[in-house]
């Protein structure tokens, strides 16, 4: 709460100071540390600063370079080439291709993410705990977790003079249809509804862990280390010593000098994508082979609501309400704001008919539904030649059967917020729909997930928590099993999905997970 | 921080094949003026993939190459794409959209989502179609 209120002084202290760049690297680095924590994201952020404000010599390292204000751009292509692995392209193979995008700067996914943070409910545990026998995990358990990092970020519901009309739209919709509808919990302050959360707040409002977490870190005595990718986990039977990696050059990614650090204690937080890569190219904790196995997505779909009026759908919060009415069917409804240039793969055709459309950008709304698609599962594995992994994920027809009805919902929500067409943006369905009853197409056609565009930035799961270990990477307390003093607090170790945007819940684990090491090492 | 993997430029035929695609998703004389190739989709695409990781380079060059000889074997005619007319290029592509072979579609989406990022990027689009950042779209901000 401090450093977000100091943030908002003119002259405001630099949230970055003590981080150090590549710009402050003479040749190779060799570092010893009691802790090290690898990913400076929601999981990581929060475990560095636990352990560093415990008194523990704490080490994180970042692939990705600071970025702040003045680095972000708006423009979608350069903006995906800084901030996104792979430049944004990233995709898992499968039925259908499915776009994912992770981050790679400091603050990982809680820098260009829309800051919703929302707790799942108790029922999700009930799950967990079906897939993979893990008890300790519950609502009462994380409530006091989710207190903490919830005080810490300032996280508030998103008020109504920064909603503007694409979200009051949705929320009228839904009301109109007699579905709840709720400002979105966010982990932002002073938000001016710019709607350029997926690119970077240029207001500074976003309270992201690289200006909130690392910096306390910091202050704590931690010491931060940007463009460092960790290649290898050092280890010697059932204890980890360390880490082999490189220096790299931001957005390029070309190495540059080496990296060793020595340490007691490890806790990867790189990423559900990145953690298993490391441990695969390690060669540890993975004698159950589930080390990136059963990866997880919410797989989601936009439509287009057209709007007789203009509605100027740029201006308002990224994400301002959302509809958990049918989270128990699998089924989260939201509105969302994304650079026009990718919101755009769901507009028909091309040529004079194309431009006509983002012509009529002023008159229209996304609204969107992710499915939590518990039958659903891939991937990631090494691939030949490359630090990138090669993802594979495959929608599920019984998932998918859930989705065109959430689609189907999503119709109706367009239709009772006063839309005149959609664009429902779906191979097979008439490009625009001019009426309720041509929409009922959306579902009665027999449709499957190569018929969609479907995106997912939300991934877990593939170092998943099981009380067997036979059955899973970690136990309940983010420990490896195979290994003593080895720890995950990233999303890969969410045993099913999360139901809700994951960010708070690995945030809570996080913060327990650190806890927990401070009290037990 | 400098951000650049390649300074090579494209050869002139990927160039010509890249503004006779700009072309036909953004044609001149449509309800926004300027067509694709005059507002720099070219030039754009030079700095993208000077910006790009080798690989999705290389990735990128296999799309405009599939485009190119799309029409051999999917029509509208079975030349390459740049000797189709301009309304043929656009049936060509129309028919990428519309193709029951999912990778076409993929392919489609990919090089449009490209063309759209290139062509959103000029000024004189973004004000045609409204949408122009505004840190404070609700003059929140004390003192405005």
């Amino acid at each position: 709460m401090i450093t977000a209120a100091l943030s908002m002084l003119p002259n405001a202290p630099d949230p970055h100071a003590g981080v150090l760049e590549i710009s402050d690297y003479q040749g190779d680095l060799r570092l010893d540390c009691e802790v090290l924590v690898v990913g400076s994201g929601p999981g990581g952020a929060i475990v560095a600063k636990e352990l560093a404000e415990a008194g523990r010599d704490v080490v994180l390292l970042e692939e990705g370079p600071p970025l702040g204000k003045a680095d972000f751009v708006q423009e979608a292509g350069e903006s995906m080439q800084r901030t996104l692995r792979e430049g944004g392209t990233r995709a898992a193979r499968g039925n259908p291709i499915t776009p994912t995008m992770q981050a790679i700067a400091l603050g990982g996914g809680s820098l260009i993410n829309s800051a919703i943070c929302a707790r799942p409910p108790a029922w999700i545990f009930d799950k967990w705990r079906r897939r993979t026998g893990i008890e300790g995990i519950t609502r009462e358990v994380l409530d006091p977790h989710f207190d903490r990092v919830e005080a810490c970020l300032g996280v508030a519901p998103t008020p109504v003079e920064v909603q503007g009309e694409r979200n009051h739209r949705f929320k009228l919709g839904c009301e109109a249809l007699g579905m709840s509808c709720e400002p979105t919990w966010r982990n932002v302050q002073n938000c001016r509804g710019s709607a350029e959360c997926f690119t970077g707040c240029r207001n500074g409002a976003k309270k992201s862990t690289d200006v909130t977490y690392v910096a306390a870190a910091i202050r704590a005595g931690a010491r931060v280390y940007t463009s460092v990718r960790v290649e290898r986990v050092l280890a010697s039977g059932r204890r980890v010593t360390g880490i082999r990696g490189r220096i790299v050059e931001p957005f390029t990614w070309t190495p540059r000098g080496k990296v060793r650090v020595d340490a007691k204690l490890v806790v990867l937080a790189a990423g559900c994508v990145g953690t298993p890569v490391i441990l695969l190219k390690s060669g540890i904790a993975n004698s159950s082979g589930w080390v990136g196995r059963d990866l997880r997505f919410h797989p989601g779909l936009a439509v287009m609501a057209m709007f007789p009026e203009p509605i100027e759908p740029w201006k308002g919060a990224t994400q301002g309400y959302h509809s958990v009415d049918y989270l128990k069917e699998g089924l989260k409804f939201e509105v969302l704001w994304s650079p026009p240039s990718v919101l755009a793969t769901r507009l028909p055709g091309c040529g004079h008919a194309y431009q006509e459309h983002l012509l009529r950008y002023d008159r229209m709304a996304p609204f969107d539904v992710i499915c939590a698609a518990d039958d659903s599962s891939g991937s990631v594995r090494l691939r030949r030649g490359s630090h990138h992994p090669d993802l594979h994920w495959d929608f599920a027809q019984t998932d998918f059967e859930i989705m065109q009805k959430g689609l189907g919902i999503l119709s109706d929500i367009c239709w009772a917020a006063g839309a005149e067409a959609i664009l429902p943006g779906l191979n097979g369905i008439p490009e625009v729909l001019r009426s309720r009853d041509e929409a009922e197409l959306i579902r009665t056609r027999p449709l499957e997930p190569k018929d969609t565009i479907t995106a997912s930035n939300h991934a877990f799961c593939t170092t998943r928590m099981a009380k067997d270990p036979a059955d899973g990477v970690v136990d309940e307390h983010g420990r490896c099993h195979d290994v003593d003093n080895l720890f995950i607090a990233d999303t890969g170790i969410f045993a099913a999905s999360s139901g809700v945007n994951p960010m708070l819940l690995c945030m809570a684990l996080a913060d327990r997970i650190a806890l927990g090491i401070a009290d037990r090492w | 921080m400098t951000h650049h993997h390649s300074t090579a430029r494209l050869g002139s035929r990927p160039q010509a094949l890249i503004t006779a695609v700009a072309d036909a998703f953004f044609p001149p004389a449509g309800p926004i003026p300027l067509s694709g190739s005059d507002a720099g989709i070219l030039g754009y695409l030079e700095r993208y993939l000077s910006r790009t990781e080798p690989l999705q380079r290389t990735m990128i060059r296999l799309l405009i190459a599939f485009i190119e000889l799309g029409p051999l074997a999917f029509g509208p005619r079975r030349v390459p794409f740049t000797r189709l007319t301009q309304e043929e290029r656009i049936r060509s592509l129309e028919g990428m959209f519309a193709s029951r072979i999912y990778f076409r579609r993929v392919a489609f989406t990919s090089i449009r989502a490209l063309m759209t990022m290139a062509y959103l990027a000029n000024d004189e689009v973004a004000l045609a179609t409204g949408m122009v950042a505004d840190l404070d779209p609700f003059d929140l901000r004390e003192g405005s």
